[in-house]
């Protein structure tokens, strides 16, 4: 494992906006080889310590496999932040169409970084003639990104949570409850 | 429409098994009690009907209560008009069935048989009614003692036709002489039965004491009873399809068609001490695929086909992250005890090896009872004290609104008899809980749901929901298959309960496609413990959710293929041993603690976080925790071993006040840690202790800053402290953790000392921080008050070991002062060691 890693050494992959790099091996123990590597994009370069674990990786192509997955991933969050932009973008002239349902759209995308953002997520609904809203914000990081779905996950569950009613009391059952305490 | 009265043991189709209930003398309701009196009520003060010419061999009444067992009981039939005494028949009250109460109904009708007598036409009749003591017994009326629950049984006899509703009760012909009467329902058309009444209080089949009711069981036969209106048994009832030593043979079936026209229209209700037992063949209701299938597979390989047949529907559950492939399909032939060929091909693939073995579940059975769709449902309830076992056997469409109605509910079961046992069934298209146990009354409950095969209900609070149960309840909910392909609701839901583990278990149940598989809440306090083992719970959105407060323990639990496998907002501490959390799509751990709410403490003890081969798992441990403290710690845990996540082992989205452990876990993943572990509060850290099972492998991460120790760079003996700085802008303070003390006595000055060394290029990376300052804690009792800057490092500790050292004022009290290091930087680090204090 350690012989394969140093062989990549210094190699640049490259893969849409993102380059990669393996920089130095940071630690090696008996079960894993741990390896710092820069990833860049335009001006902006950020390092991260990648571990190399025996009971994933022995081949040389699983290396690679998990240099493009990581390329992967940060293309896939750039790509995400621009969806976004983009969304946020053409929602702010949304129009309240719907009565009496609670929606969602994206106010703003803050790019911090190419590798850090903040949202913000604005609630709406049209309850007879009557406007209610809330915002709400999230830090998009490419550390913790998963994939596009999973940030419309998050909000998309909120407002299932707003739109779904709770269940009502069941007043015949409770009451027939207290009647057996009773007894 | 007609109202018949069993009058013979004989089957249900026979006319001489019924005679007619005479209408003019019918009287049946539940809304007042009437107390019996010791002498016979003038006749002008009770309900009086004609009946006309007719002749008459019985009377009867419901009972509410009985209060006593002294003395005995009369009834008396009377010619009002004449005022003369028709029949007059007297039994103990020792005779009476033990009626409890108005509030649950259960005591039936009593009949009293005496020789046949012809009324005369014209003349107005009562039923009188006294017993020889006080306050013995006390009847059912409509209101007032003028309507008196009461009818008159005819000699007249006929089969009973769509429309009819049927009475069957024993008959009392004197003290202590009862005799039973036996129907046999033989019907093998589909007869609609009942007048349709939405009332229980009027139902179509009415099972009193002495009355017993027993399906057909000729061979080769496929019985069947439709019925519009509810199936009561009262107390002292019997409604037995088969029994344990004498099943429903396997050539034969008996279909119940409660033929709703409203969801939850009908139901069958056992009431207190009344029995409703279904005993169909024994089958092999659930078992595990052993062999992987493709979507187009018709040839199925299990652990074991037994009772299985042509044609019998097999219910296949999901092995994906996608809920809705669970599929049903039909057995073509079964091939041997372990292999049957399907009719057509499955439409998904299933597992049968690896992580997850697939489901296969028979939903056949030769005792089937229905509602009529999925909107339309029945119901069986199982009321306190009664005895309801529904042993293989198939439900299907049940359910309605409201108490009593939920699908298959066991009410406050006393420990006086056996509860409700629902065992090896089908419980399939419920609108409604499959089944629902409440209690809230401090007797015992007595229920036991094994070995089921439960799927799509559409109620959202629970497939199998336990309702505030009490801690002496007596339960067992094991080996069930909970299944919803439409990924909503929950599969199993208690609610102000407690599962000891030993007399009331939930345990190797496998629950897929809901919202959330297990929800555990209320407000117990934490005394109040769960212990839940052995149960796999796979393709919902979360497997296992609670906010209860009691404590609890899952056992050898495996969560796979969820969104979240689990996701806790609790309060009381939740202990994970052997469990598995296996390739859910968004984390296998998610903890999001509840502001407001005591501490949580979360364990984890030889657990296993990873993907699989066929589904990513992107993190193990995923933290968004708010502003609650809250301990986690894991022991021996394996984090992405064999199939790393793909995002990182532990994301740690948010982190304020929070102490983790780790403590000899395995961390394989290729990223280990995401986001910023350093921008929680002061004090609050996340240690590792021999990380990757690696003697030394320690790590902390305190605010700002990540601790490890050094074993190149010491200055005395290895190791060294290592503090990497992670800000530029905020100090590492290295409180509590990595602070040292010295004890100290009143009017003494202390002088600490810690060698530092700041990295320099050679060592791999520059330190580019401030100079390392030394500080002594403020202690308000020994007269220091605010922190106080000791020393400060100088350009000596570029690549060098520098003593950093200082002397206190002198304190006002004995006791204790804490000294510490504040850096910080972004690249390179600061090494410690030699750490001392001295009082002079």
């Amino acid at each position: 494992m350690l012989e394969i890693l140093t062989n990549l050494l210094g190699e640049e992959i490259t893969m849409n906006n993102w380059k990669y790099k393996l920089l130095s091996i940071t630690e090696s123990v008996e079960v894993y080889v741990k390896v710092l590597c820069s990833f860049t994009t335009d001006d902006f370069t950020f390092e991260r310590e990648l571990k190399f674990h025996e009971s994933n990786f022995q081949t040389a192509e699983q290396y690679y496999a998990e240099i493009d997955r990581q390329l992967t991933k940060l293309n896939d969050y750039t790509n995400a932040l621009a969806y976004l932009t983009n969304l946020a973008a053409e929602n702010n002239a949304t129009q309240f169409e719907y009565e009496d349902k609670w929606k969602w759209y994206i106010t703003s995308i803050e790019l911090l970084s190419p590798i850090e953002a903040t949202a913000t997520f604005r609630f709406y609904r049209l309850l007879n003639g009557k406007k209610s809203e809330f915002e709400k914000s999230a830090i998009l990081l490419a550390e913790t990104f998963q994939s596009m779905a999973s940030y419309l996950m998050l909000f998309n569950s909120t407002l299932d949570q707003l739109n779904t009613p709770p269940p009502p009391i069941d007043v015949e059952y409770y009451s027939n409850l207290i009647k057996q305490e009773i007894i | 429409m007609a109202r018949l009265c069993a009058v013979a043991n004989g089957n249900n189709t026979s006319a001489s098994t019924w005679a007619v209930i005479d209408p003019t003398s019918y009287l049946e309701a539940e809304t007042n009690s009437y107390a019996v009196q010791t002498s016979y009520p003038a006749s002008s003060t009770m309900g009086q009907f004609t009946p006309g010419a007719i002749t008459v061999d019985a009377m009867a009444v419901r009972i509410v209560q009985r209060q006593n067992t002294v003395g005995t009981y009369s009834m008396e039939l009377y010619n009002h008009t004449d005022a003369v005494s028709v029949v007059e028949v007297t039994i103990n009250m020792s005779d009476v069935q033990d009626a409890t109460s108005s509030s649950i109904n259960d005591g039936g009708w009593l009949l009293l048989k005496f020789s046949p007598v012809t009324l005369i036409a014209g003349k107005a009749y009562v039923l009188r009614h006294k017993t020889s003591s006080t306050n013995q017994l006390t009847i059912f009326n409509g209101g007032s003692a003028s309507t008196i629950t009461r009818f008159l049984r005819t000699t007249t006899t006929q089969a009973p036709v769509a429309g009819d509703d049927r009475f069957v009760m024993g008959e009392w012909t004197g003290a202590g002489s009862m005799t039973t009467r036996t129907v046999t329902l033989d019907d093998t058309t589909n007869t609609d039965y009942g007048s349709g009444s939405t009332s229980a209080v009027t139902p179509a089949l009415s099972i009193s004491n002495g009355g017993i009711v027993l399906g057909g069981t000729t061979a080769s036969t496929n019985y069947i009873q439709k019925i519009s209106g509810h199936v009561i048994v009262y107390n002292g009832g019997i409604f037995r399809i088969g029994t344990s030593g004498s099943r429903m043979p396997t050539t034969s079936s008996f279909t119940i068609n409660m033929d709703c026209v409203a969801n939850g229209d009908f139901g069958i209700v056992a009431r207190r001490k009344g029995e409703f037992t279904c005993y169909g063949e024994s089958k092999q209701r659930w078992t595990l695929l052993t062999a992987d299938k493709a979507s187009t597979a018709t040839v199925i390989t299990v652990t074991s086909t037994s009772g299985w047949k042509a044609g019998d529907s097999l219910l296949f559950g999901s092995t994906s992250t996608t809920a809705s492939q669970a599929e049903i399909k039909t057995i073509a032939s079964v091939d041997s005890s372990t292999q049957v060929t399907l009719s057509a091909g499955l439409t998904n693939a299933h597992t049968g090896t690896g992580d997850l073995q697939g489901e296969c579940c028979s939903l056949t059975s030769n005792i089937t009872i229905n509602g009529v769709s999925g909107s339309v449902g029945t119901y069986v309830t199982a009321a306190n004290s009664s005895n309801v076992v529904l042993d293989n056997i198939t439900m299907q469409f049940f359910g309605g609104a409201g108490s009593g109605k939920r699908g298959v509910e066991s009410q406050h079961n006393t420990s006086g008899i056996n509860g409700l046992t629902v065992n090896s069934c089908a419980l399939r298209d419920f609108s409604n809980a499959g089944a629902t146990v409440g209690s809230t009354a401090t007797n015992s409950s007595l229920y036991t749901i094994t070995n089921n095969v439960l799927i799509n209900s559409s109620n959202v609070s629970g497939h199998i929901s336990v309702l505030s149960g009490v801690t002496s309840s007596v339960f067992d909910i094991s080996s069930n298959v909970i299944m919803n392909s439409a990924n909503t609701g929950v599969g199993f839901n208690t609610s102000n309960v407690t599962v000891n583990g030993t007399t009331q278990t939930v345990n190797n149940n496998r629950i897929s496609g809901f919202t959330t598989g297990i929800t555990l809440s209320g407000s117990l306090s934490q005394d109040g413990l769960q212990y839940l083992s052995g149960n796999i719970v796979h393709t919902c959105g979360t497997g296992y959710s609670s906010t209860g407060t009691q404590n609890k323990t899952f056992n050898s639990c495996t969560f796979i293929y969820c969104t979240n496998g689990i996701s806790t907002s609790h309060n009381g501490k939740t202990v994970f041993n052997s469990c598995n959390f296996y390739g859910n799509t968004t984390t296998g751990i998610i903890v999001a603690m509840i502001q407001n709410a005591p501490i949580g403490r979360l364990e984890f003890n030889n657990c296993n976080l990873r993907g699989t081969t066929s589904t990513n798992q992107p993190s193990g441990l995923n933290v968004n925790v708010g502003d609650i403290l809250t301990d986690i710690t894991f022991n021996s845990c394996n984090f992405g071993n064999t199939v790393a996540h793909t995002t990182a082992d532990i994301i740690l989205a948010s982190m304020q006040q929070t102490k983790m452990i780790f403590n000899n876990c395995n961390l394989a993943s290729t990223t280990e840690i995401t986001a910023n572990p350093w921008t929680f509060i002061e004090d609050y850290y996340i240690g590792f202790q021999r990380k990757d099972t690696t003697a030394g492998g320690h790590t902390t991460y305190i605010k700002q800053g990540v601790v490890t120790p050094d074993t190149t760079i010491y200055r005395t003996a290895s190791p060294s402290l290592r503090i990497t700085p992670k800000s530029a802008t905020t100090g590492v303070v290295t409180t509590k953790l990595f602070s040292w003390q010295a004890p100290i006595n009143s009017g003494q000055t202390c002088t600490p000392v810690v060698y530092v060394r700041e990295s320099e290029s050679g060592d791999g990376a520059t330190y580019n921080g401030n100079r390392v300052k030394l500080y002594v804690k403020a202690n308000y009792n020994l007269g220091i008050t605010s922190d106080t800057l000791l020393a400060t490092a100088t350009s000596a500790s570029d690549g060098a070991w520098e003593a950093l050292t200082g002397t206190t004022a002198s304190v006002t009290d004995a006791g204790v002062l804490e000294f510490y290091v504040v850096l910080d930087g972004t690249a390179g680090w600061v090494n410690l060691e030699d750490f001392s204090a001295t009082t002079a």
